[in-house]
């Protein structure tokens, strides 16, 4: 196995054409399964060297964030200030250890494709389009439509993902998941929430769970249920109840498919909760 | 080719493109204070500082450290002086099989270089990716304290 390490992006590209090529970023998930001999490429472009991908910016309302930013940063004041994207920043802070944020890409974290991705947990409720570049040209694929199968998404195997857009609005978000213990943890499940909300009503509310489908989720139905509503404990209780329903997640060694219902129901009233406490 | 900095001596090293930084600071570097413990980034025990943040250094390349400062245990020590935290670990008794011991000071000395006086729980936090079986964090934790408390 060969690795390289090329000086820029188009050369990276380029050579992302030929077969059996794959791409390293912070290498947590990759070394790992290299290790396991689940994967066996015949190349491996390392692409820590592009200083562009590690770039956070806004413009025209959009925060793009480089695919190479690490969990570190993004638990940092770049994130921080943007009430909107709270979600994110929690879900950094949350994530494996000091070591594995410091390595952890976001960027790695979008393309493995895990539904118990923190960081893609917390971007699919933020909204959030990713920017996939090839040689041929770039594209933009809302995270909704990122995810196709288990560890499986949209990208082809001669693109990169370059950077995450998120549109900054008004209104807030948060993160939440269960692990069994605060370091180190897989999810056995994880709810964010960004919801915006005017005259004490849910003017646009968008949940995603993690762990509980074999990718991350939108709640749909919940969100429908949710728009326009008064946070009241009646509603509460009724989305905690509509979004059990709304799911199907397995048995696993992490927890039961009965357990992780109650928990998504707990999750979801527990930032409902916080929510009417900060907004009424 | 590698070039990079380890322990503050300029380093240039023809080595095996897919060979693991774990692997080059042992073996070729001969610095055997970086243990190999889980190999899959869970334990904390091949810790080292890249450009002063700490990494485990079993699930990252060689050639990722291109251009990079790296800091082993054995760059800690200076003129042959035990570091401040060196030393309060073993006042605390905070070293027992000492396995962790390198990955440990690694970990704390990074927190303390960007946070001088932390608080316990970031203490804590600071090593929540480095295992100890041995002395229950307790001890380990009263060491980071005490020098933290110190300057
Ligand atoms: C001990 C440990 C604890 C962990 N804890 C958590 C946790 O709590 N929460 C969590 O969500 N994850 C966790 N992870 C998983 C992992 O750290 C994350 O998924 C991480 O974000 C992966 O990013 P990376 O940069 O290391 O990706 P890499 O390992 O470098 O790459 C992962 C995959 O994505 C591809 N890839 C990477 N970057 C790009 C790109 N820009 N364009 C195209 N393809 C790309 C690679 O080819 C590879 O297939 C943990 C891992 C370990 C080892
Ligand atoms: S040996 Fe690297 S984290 Fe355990
Ligand atoms: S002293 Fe033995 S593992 Fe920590």
């Amino acid at each position: 196995m060969d690795v390289i390490r090329p000086g820029s992006l188009q050369d990276c590209l380029r050579i992302l054409k030929t077969e059996h090529t794959i791409p390293i970023a912070g290498g947590t998930d990759l070394m790992v399964n290299l290790a396991l001999n689940k994967i066996s490429p015949d190349r491996i472009i390392d692409i820590t060297g592009l200083q562009e991908l590690k770039e956070i910016s806004l413009s025209d309302n959009f925060l793009k964030i480089g695919a190479l930013v690490t969990f570190s940063r993004l638990a940092g004041k770049e994130i921080a200030q943007y009430p909107c994207c709270n979600a994110l920043r929690e879900a950094a802070e949350k994530m494996g250890s000091p070591q594995i944020r410091n390595r952890a890409t976001i960027g790695g974290n979008l393309v493995t494709g895990s539904s118990a991705g923190d960081g893609s947990v917390a971007i699919l409720a933020l909204d959030a389009q990713v920017e996939l570049t090839g040689l041929d040209g770039i594209r933009k694929v809302p995270l909704s439509l990122f995810y196709s199968g288990y560890h499986q998404t949209a990208i082809h195997s001669d693109e990169l993902l370059t950077a995450v857009y998120i549109p900054i609005r008004p209104g807030t978000s948060s993160f939440q998941k269960v692990g069994k213990r605060n370091a180190l943890a897989i999810a056995v499940a994880s709810l964010a929430i960004y919801s915006y909300i005017r005259d004490s009503h849910f003017e646009q509310i968008y949940i995603a769970i993690g762990s509980v489908a074999p990718t991350p989720i939108r709640a749909v139905k919940t969100d429908l249920f949710l728009q326009g509503q008064k946070i009241t404990s009646g509603v509460i209780k009724e989305a905690a109840r509509i979004i059990q329903d709304e799911i199907a997640p397995i048995t696993d060694i992490r927890g039961t498919a009965d357990y992780r219902r109650k928990l998504i129901a707990n999750l979801l009233a527990d930032q409902l909760q916080q929510l009417s406490e900060s907004k009424n | 080719m590698l070039s990079c900095k380890i322990n503050g001596e300029e380093i240039h090293s023809e080595i095996p493109s897919d060979m693991r930084l774990i692997d080059f600071l042992r073996e070729e570097m001969n610095l055997t204070g970086v243990k190999e413990g889980c190999s899959e980034g869970e334990c904390g025990a091949c810790t080292v500082l890249f450009n002063g943040d700490p990494v485990n250094s079993c699930i990252m390349l060689a050639i990722q450290a291109e251009g990079a400062e790296i800091t082993t245990i054995e760059g800690i020590a200076k003129d042959g002086k035990l570091s401040d935290l060196q030393q309060a670990f073993i006042d605390h008794g905070a070293v027992q099989c000492g396995f962790c011991t390198p990955g440990m000071i690694l970990a704390a000395q990074a927190l303390l270089d960007k946070n001088p006086h932390p608080a316990e729980a970031e203490i804590r936090h600071a090593i929540s990716g480095n295992l100890c079986r041995c002395t229950g964090y307790q001890a380990i934790v009263d060491a980071i304290l005490a020098v933290s408390q110190r300057k």
